[in-house]
């Protein structure tokens, strides 16, 4: 989960290390600015793109005229493809110098690493040799020694060392306090009376960690650039509870296309996204459910995906399953199919535990109800199914 | 021969008690592989399948010297304890199936496994599978001789469903198995794709590999390093899902939780350039795995 810079300040705030002050002003208050604010001063939009600054989302305010102006304009449109829900505005600081400092997983290690360069701010990415690494042993933990031996080593002197390695020291706290993913300061700013504060807080937190915090007390946040739409949200209820790790089926996001997909297994349902579009198919939405989910969770994420307006068409589909019962899985589709009675075409590629099971209900309903649907078994793969429902898709318009 | 897994597996299953872990008892001995004790804290003396359930793993090696592999089945937030518990009683093989499991809790028993040098596979794995000789979860389902018959190909899959798919493929094209390894969708794998190369390099009877990829992380340029590093000689062919990815907001995290879209870390286009400047064949759909791999047979 990717947390807005007022987010991520308010966890540096909760390990002590200095942001400036700042007010956050929400969508729905837009036209009440409070009155205590300090000039001149940084005006953010707040949103989930590291690429803010360069897609107009920062400005400056000398007075509160300026300040109800750009507050206005934020709001009014996309920033970096995101909707602004929040703007922060907080005292423009005088800076000196502007660092680099980060702390996230190394993938080929299978390390917690820290990032530093004495040259932060934009395009940080694209400037990797004057990034310095620190490996993090796990076993360890954060060793503040390390740190400032690397900051000499970047060219840090005197009490700059002590003050960015004890930042670092309260960083490392936040990432493995808060389970994040990655904990980005970017940048560090050197004040003019040597003082260290973040400037930017860009925190990812690691959804699967949440059982041990309170994250559903954070506001509400944008996927795809915008709200949740009201099916995505009651998706999102179909895995929730205590036995959210058994079977998935609560992923769903919704997309412009006419074509609505069921995918089974994670690995294939990013491929078949891939398939179809190579096509022309174009996705209503992206779904997948697996890890054998009961009948009543696959109905449930059904429902929601089929009720969808101007579906043309409908792609059931997945590997040969594992231990997924097909039996079971499609008899919760078939329990929606029977309520909804959908008149495109609906193909299915299915195979695995108990698949005649499966095949037979299907064709059976499809028998009762008129359906125009056609079950296809392990005899060809899933890709070629995408050209046959786009086939059928296009001869009925 | 194969990897990881063979004739003298002799499995532990911790968690075995639950749900998941009853099935993968069943899983494990309706497919050639010994399961000799299982460990549910607080449901020592039960049995499961005729297995004797222990309390600890330190009572179920002193009973079972012989186990030599554990297959992890505890919920996500016991899974670290777990791990480290097999550790310290000398297991030097763990396959972890469970999902969801903080990737600060996976980053700290990754560590402590180096230390003791044992492999972990996994996490959120659904097995491996020796053709013929053994395996640990449910690769193959109730039907494994279907789909998995011997050969001299090896499998490495990101995603579960995928490997039992890429498998059947391989065997539609009367290709058959040596290993088939599903190393989890994670962000953090005990085995990665290089880790799991590497293992297929020192194998003899696996003439050539094949991986289902997914987009995400960087893990195709440790391959690409591997090799030009010599590390791994077979031939190899990827097909790597989800380009579509591409079009999605960064941070968004599709499939699985290694998929996530994360900046400066390559697209697919510029990992498979990669991989065919060292000439691994990259197939635009997976079914071309295994004939793209047969030419090189």
């Amino acid at each position: 989960m990717n947390l807005y810079e007022f987010e991520g300040k308010d966890l540096l705030k909760k390990y002590k290390i200095p942001t400036p002050a700042g007010v956050v002003i929400q969508r729905e208050q837009a036209d009440t600015i409070p009155a205590d604010i300090a000039f001149p001063c940084v005006v953010k939009a707040q949103v989930q793109s590291g690429k803010r600054g360069k897609g107009g989302g920062v400005l400056f305010a000398q007075n509160i005229d300026e300040l109800k102006t750009h507050v206005a304009d934020l709001f009014s449109k996309k920033i970096c493809n995101d909707t602004v829900l929040y703007v922060l505005v907080e005292a423009k600081k005088a800076i000196k110098q502007e660092y680099y400092l980060a702390i996230t997983y190394n993938t080929q290690k299978k390390i917690p690493v820290v990032l530093f360069s004495a040259q932060g701010g934009m395009d940080i990415e694209q400037d990797s040799e004057n990034v310095h690494v620190l490996d993090i042993d796990p076993l360890k933990g954060f060793e503040e020694f390390r740190m400032r031996e690397l900051l000499v080593t970047a060219g840090a002197r005197g009490k700059d060392v002590a003050l960015i390695a004890d930042t670092a020291k309260r960083l490392y706290r936040v990432f493995s306090g808060e389970d994040a993913r990655l904990a980005e300061i970017n940048p560090l700013a050197k004040l003019e009376d040597g003082s260290f504060v973040a400037l930017d807080a860009k925190i990812i937190l690691d959804e699967d960690a949440g059982f041990r915090h309170q994250w559903n007390k954070l506001g509400p946040r944008t996927t795809m650039g915008r709200l949740l739409t009201q099916r995505e949200q009651a998706v999102r209820q179909v895995d929730a509870g205590e036995f959210y790790y058994r079977g998935t089926a609560g992923k769903y996001i919704e997309m412009d296309g006419d074509i609505a997909c069921l995918f089974s297994g994670g690995g294939a349902s990013i491929s078949m996204m891939d398939a179809l579009l190579k096509v022309g198919g174009k996705p209503a939405n992206y779904t997948e459910y697996s890890g054998n989910p009961p009948r009543e969770k696959v109905a449930a994420l059904a429902k929601i995906v089929l009720s969808k307006p101007g579906l043309r068409g409908i792609w059931i589909v997945g590997g040969v399953a594992n231990f997924t019962h097909i039996g079971n899985t499609m008899a919760g589709i078939a329990d929606v199919l029977r309520e909804l009675k959908p008149t495109i075409p609906i193909i299915i590629r299915s195979a695995g535990p108990h698949e005649a099971e499966g095949r037979k209900l299907m064709e059976k309903l499809a028998a009762e109800l008129q359906l125009d649907l056609k079950w296809y078994g392990r005899e060809i793969s899933m890709t070629q199914t995408a050209e046959i429902l786009m086939k059928k898709v296009n001869e009925q318009t | 021969m194969s990897i990881f897994i063979d004739e003298k597996t002799r499995l532990l299953i911790q968690g075995i008690t639950g749900k998941e872990g009853q099935r993968a008892v069943t899983a494990a001995q309706s497919y050639h592989t010994q399961v000799v004790a299982g460990v549910t804290p607080g449901k020592g003396g039960q049995k499961v399948e005729g297995v004797p359930v222990y309390d600890t793993v330190a009572e179920a090696t002193r009973k079972h010297p012989e186990i030599n592999a554990s297959a992890i089945y505890v919920p996500p937030f016991a899974v670290k304890d777990a791990v480290l518990e097999a550790l310290a009683h000398d297991i030097k093989l763990i396959n972890i199936m469970t999902e969801r499991i903080p990737i600060a809790d996976t980053a700290s028993y990754l560590a402590a496994a180096r230390a003791a040098d044992a492999r972990i596979i996994g996490p959120s794995s659904l097995g491996v599978i020796s053709t013929g000789k053994a395996r640990i979860g449910v690769a193959g389902g109730d039907k494994p001789d279907e789909i998995y018959q011997p050969g001299p190909v090896g499998v490495i899959s990101r995603s579960g469903g995928m490997t039992n798919e890429v498998s059947w493929q391989l065997r539609q094209n009367n290709i058959g198995i040596t290993t088939a390894v599903h190393i989890g969708g994670d962000m953090l794998m005990g085995t990665a794709y290089a880790d799991a190369l590497r293992a297929f390099e020192n194998d003899s009877e696996t003439k050539a590999v094949v991986i289902f990829g997914e987009m995400g992380g960087r893990y195709e340029f440790d391959i690409v390093e591997l090799i030009q590093q010599g590390g791994f000689t077979k031939p190899l062919a990827i097909f790597i899902g989800g380009k579509f990815g591409a079009s999605l907001p960064e941070g968004m995290t599709i499939g699985h939780a290694g998929a996530i879209i994360e900046k400066g870390k390559g697209s697919v286009e510029s990992k498979e350039a990669a991989l065919k400047s060292v000439g691994v064949l990259v197939v635009d759909i997976y079914e071309d795995l295994p004939k793209r791999i047969q030419e090189k047979l």
